[in-house]
């Protein structure tokens, strides 16, 4: 680092101008100072490599690295054929599924034939839906998607969606099966998409009384490892709602049972738990799901009837806290209309109603914005929606 | 209120300053530039035919050239008639072409227009699909260079003082080619009066205005791209007269690779990597500014990265690497000629490039930089000895020595000139901006 020769150039510098010698030494000591600390850190590094503790992380990355290629082969059917990346990365190659799941770890699949979907149609019958507690909630997914499970507790399961058995149409609930019972004092959260883990930022997770973070992507490989994500929650009583994947240029819509809705970008949240909607004591969130400009907002109530908000037209939050706009009027909201689930749509997406009466209902997402309302049986229990074929994510 | 100006249109750097009567005030124009005050005649053209002037011009250069996709195309250039004795034939030529290349940087304008604007030698240049002349291309700079003023002062400048060298050519006639190119260029650039001063007479107007009585005055002007040397009889106005001016293409800029070459080079691998003709290319590039962007091709990437698997000078390489790819090229050249205007203050100072691919540490003392630079010192005092000698005129006979430029500052030269002439002769002037301040003296003498 000090050749001999340039120590000889700064000594005669100094020998002609003694002046310089404090400069110069300055320099040097800065530099030593700098080499010493690396010095320490390469000396660590060296530890860690003989004691075979980065030989360990190095295959930690690997197994995760191999763990992302399986979902990603699962997806496209066991293989990775290029021509079918390059032809059409992101769409579904398979069948779309119905997935109604439940607290208990219920779950429901039945699977969707694209070529048969009309509005109106009546998808199945699930006899015997409890009328009190949580309601079930619905998920539609391919067939080659790798779910979590994601428990109350923060802990994760996967589970592919190809290993939950078929159902059938029309089946009493408490016979539909329980992939992975959750352990005593443990819930089922939610279901969350895994398959396109590699792709995302981060990951999303959201509590019921509106409280939010985002998780850095560099810790999947601890999560999927130790197959623990956290409850992302602050307060006692509260309970994860949903862990989805996100990016960076999201945005999302919140929506609470009592009819408030916050649309938020990602970038304002942050990466501790953060209350981003306020909610009143006895109201919770009911539906999380990021939004595109181009698509409108459809909020269904327990009565069928469905709220109508075209997404450019939203605003989106300027700060966190806030108590989010109302959708229906007070009286309304004093009379027991109560928001079941959401979702952002376009013209010819689907959308998908769980009734009380056990009928799971298909209706068109145009219709919905035409009428504004949907048949009920006993009351809506839940919603969500799904692509229509001009549609290249599968994912809502 | 019509606004003039003094212009400085120089080899290396420009400047352009305004005088109230009462004080001068250089314009920092350039707020990117080391020296604000001072703008580099550097000019970039990009495909789409807009210009860029100064740092904002090497910026955009290497924001464009750095990492970018090349294609070549072969496209015909012209023909060439072939004629022996019993053939003639036409035989087409063809070049390979950069059609993706965003543009173009231009330097030594002053140069071009020196060696025959106008005049069949250096008559201007073929862009994408425009050709401009020298006058063209001087033209948009000074608009640049005008445009800049303007949004300064907050008002339209109508006139200007322009500096020229005493002599643009040895030949008359090219001489006054050069200056009505350069007036042309002006004129079309949006001035609509200009007029000329002599460049060493603006550099010395401070002197000349506390003159009592006439004195034999030397002009040492040593900038960033020339030193130009004039001997003059001043403090008579109207009676000044020349006796001889000289100088040589040395300067600023090759101090600065000079820096490179002797100091740095090795940190990039230079004498540790023999027989690989395609790195040693590449290191011996590095002293050149305007060249650096187009090193950053793919396969001087995947040559830097199998020397570099192969353990040739790992280290050394990986920083030659990085300093290519990583956009670092600026802040490498700004350092070392931040560390070379050190030099002429402080006794010692530090080149250092830290990046998570590079570690580059350099301390460099004074003594060093003049043991490095020894060999244009001697250049340097030959060609003054023989400008004096020229004038007719004995070193004794000069009563002052007027320096001027930002390397006048540097020890070495005040040392030469003062053992030459006497320390007592020799006065400092505005190193960066005498010229400048001077024209806009006689700018607002003459508005």
């Amino acid at each position: 680092m000090f050749p001999p020769e340039k120590i000889d150039e700064w000594l005669s510098e100094v020998a002609q101008r003694p002046d310089s010698a404090a400069l110069i030494i300055r320099f040097i000591a800065n530099r030593l100072a700098e080499l010493a600390n690396w010095n320490e850190k390469l000396r660590a590094e060296n530890i860690a490599l003989r004691s075979g503790q980065r030989v360990q992380e190095y295959e930690q990355q690997v197994s995760h690295l191999e763990y992302q290629l399986e979902l990603l082969k699962r997806q496209f059917g066991g293989e990775l054929p290029e021509v079918q990346l390059t032809a059409a990365p992101g769409r579904a190659v398979d069948p779309l599924n119905l997935l109604i799941y439940d607290a208990t770890g219920r779950i429901f699949r039945l699977e969707l034939d694209s070529a048969a979907l009309t509005d109106g149609l009546t998808l199945g019958n699930l006899r015997g839906l409890p009328s009190k507690g949580e309601p079930p909630r619905l998920l539609v997914a391919p067939s080659s998607e790798e779910l979590f499970c994601i428990f109350t507790s923060g802990r994760i399961l996967p589970l592919p969606l190809a290993a939950i058995p078929k159902s059938a149409p029309e089946c009493a609930w408490n016979q539909v099966d329980i992939p992975h019972e959750p352990a005593v004092n443990d819930a089922l959260a939610c279901l969350m998409p895994a398959s396109k883990i590699a792709l995302a930022d981060f990951f999303i997770q959201t509590s019921r009384r509106g409280f939010m973070k985002k998780i850095r992507m560099a810790l999947a490989p601890s999560i999927v490892e130790n197959r623990y994500i956290g409850t992302g929650t602050k307060l006692p009583g509260d309970q994860t709602l949903e862990v989805g994947l996100g990016h960076e240029t999201d945005q999302y819509a919140l929506l609470s049972r009592d009819g408030y809705l916050q649309c938020l970008s990602a970038e304002m949240l942050s990466f501790a738990v953060e209350e981003a909607l306020r909610l009143d004591s006895s109201d919770h969130l009911v539906a999380v799901f990021p939004y595109r400009a181009e698509q409108a907002l459809l909020v269904m109530t327990q009565i069928g009837k469905a709220i109508h908000r075209d997404a450019a037209g939203l605003e989106i939050a300027t700060d966190l806290k806030r108590r989010g706009q109302a959708l229906y009027s007070k009286a309304r909201r004093e009379k027991g209309v109560q928001v079941v689930g959401g979702a952002a749509l376009n013209g010819d997406d689907w959308g998908l109603a769980l009734h009380l009466g056990g009928g799971i209902t298909l209706h068109a997402a145009s219709q919905l914005f035409e009428s504004g309302t949907i048949p009920v049986d006993g009351e809506i229990l839940g919603f969500t929606a799904f692509p229509g074929a001009g549609e290249s994510n599968p994912e809502q | 209120m019509a606004i003039k100006i003094g212009l400085d249109f120089g080899t290396s750097n420009s400047g352009v300053a305004l005088s109230d009567g009462q004080r001068v005030r250089v314009l920092p124009l350039d707020p990117q530039n080391v020296i604000p005050e001072v703008v580099k005649t550097i000019l970039y053209v990009t495909r789409d035919y807009q210009h860029f002037i100064g740092q904002e011009a090497i910026e955009l250069y290497y924001k464009h050239n750095v990492n970018r996709v090349r294609r070549y195309e072969m496209q015909w250039a012209g023909a060439i008639q072939v004629l022996a004795d019993e053939v003639d034939y036409m035989h087409d030529v063809f070049v390979e072409v950069d059609v993706l290349k965003p543009g173009r940087l231009l330097q030594y304008l002053k140069t071009a227009l020196r060696k025959g604007a106008g005049l069949g030698d250096v008559s201007g240049t073929q862009m994408f699909e425009r050709y401009y002349t020298v006058g063209e291309l001087v033209r948009a700079y000074l608009s640049a260079l005008k445009s800049r003023a303007e949004a300064e002062l907050g008002e339209p400048i109508t006139s200007v003082t322009l500096g020229r060298p005493v002599k643009f050519a040895d030949d008359p006639a090219l001489d006054h080619q050069s200056e009505e190119t350069l007036r042309q260029a002006a004129l079309d650039a949006g001035f609509a009066q200009v007029d000329f001063e002599f460049e060493p007479v603006a550099a010395a107007l401070f002197y000349e205005q506390t003159l009592a009585r006439p004195e034999n005055v030397l002009i040492f002007d040593f900038g960033g791209g020339t030193l130009d040397i004039a001997i003059m009889r001043l403090g008579e106005p109207g009676k000044r007269r020349f006796y001889a001016s000289g100088g040589i293409d040395i300067a600023g800029s090759d101090f600065d690779r000079t820096i490179i070459e002797k100091r740095l080079l090795p940190h990039f691998g230079a004498g540790l990597v023999h027989h690989r003709p395609e790195i040693t290319d590449l290191i011996e590039a590095v002293p050149d500014w305007a060249t650096l962007p187009e090193l950053s091709t793919p396969i001087a990437r995947r040559n830097l990265d199998k020397a570099i698997q192969a353990e040739v000078a790992p280290v050394r390489l990986k920083n030659l690497q990085s300093l290519i790819f990583d956009d670092l090229a600026f802040e490498f050249y700004n350092q070392v000629e931040a560390a070379k205007i050190q030099l002429s203050e402080q006794a010692a100072t530090l080149i250092a490039l830290k990046g998570s691919e590079i570690d580059l540490w350099e301390l460099y003392t004074r003594l060093q930089f003049e043991r490095d630079i020894e060999t244009y010192r001697q250049e340097i005092e030959h060609v003054l000895l023989e400008t004096v000698a020229a004038s007719g005129l004995e070193p004794a006979q000069i009563d002052a020595v007027v320096k001027t430029g930002g390397s006048s500052n540097i020890p070495l030269f005040s040392e030469m000139l003062g053992n030459i002439f006497g320390a007592e002769k020799v006065k400092a002037s505005n190193a960066f901006s005498s010229v400048t301040a001077g024209l806009a003296i006689r700018a607002f003498e003459t508005r």
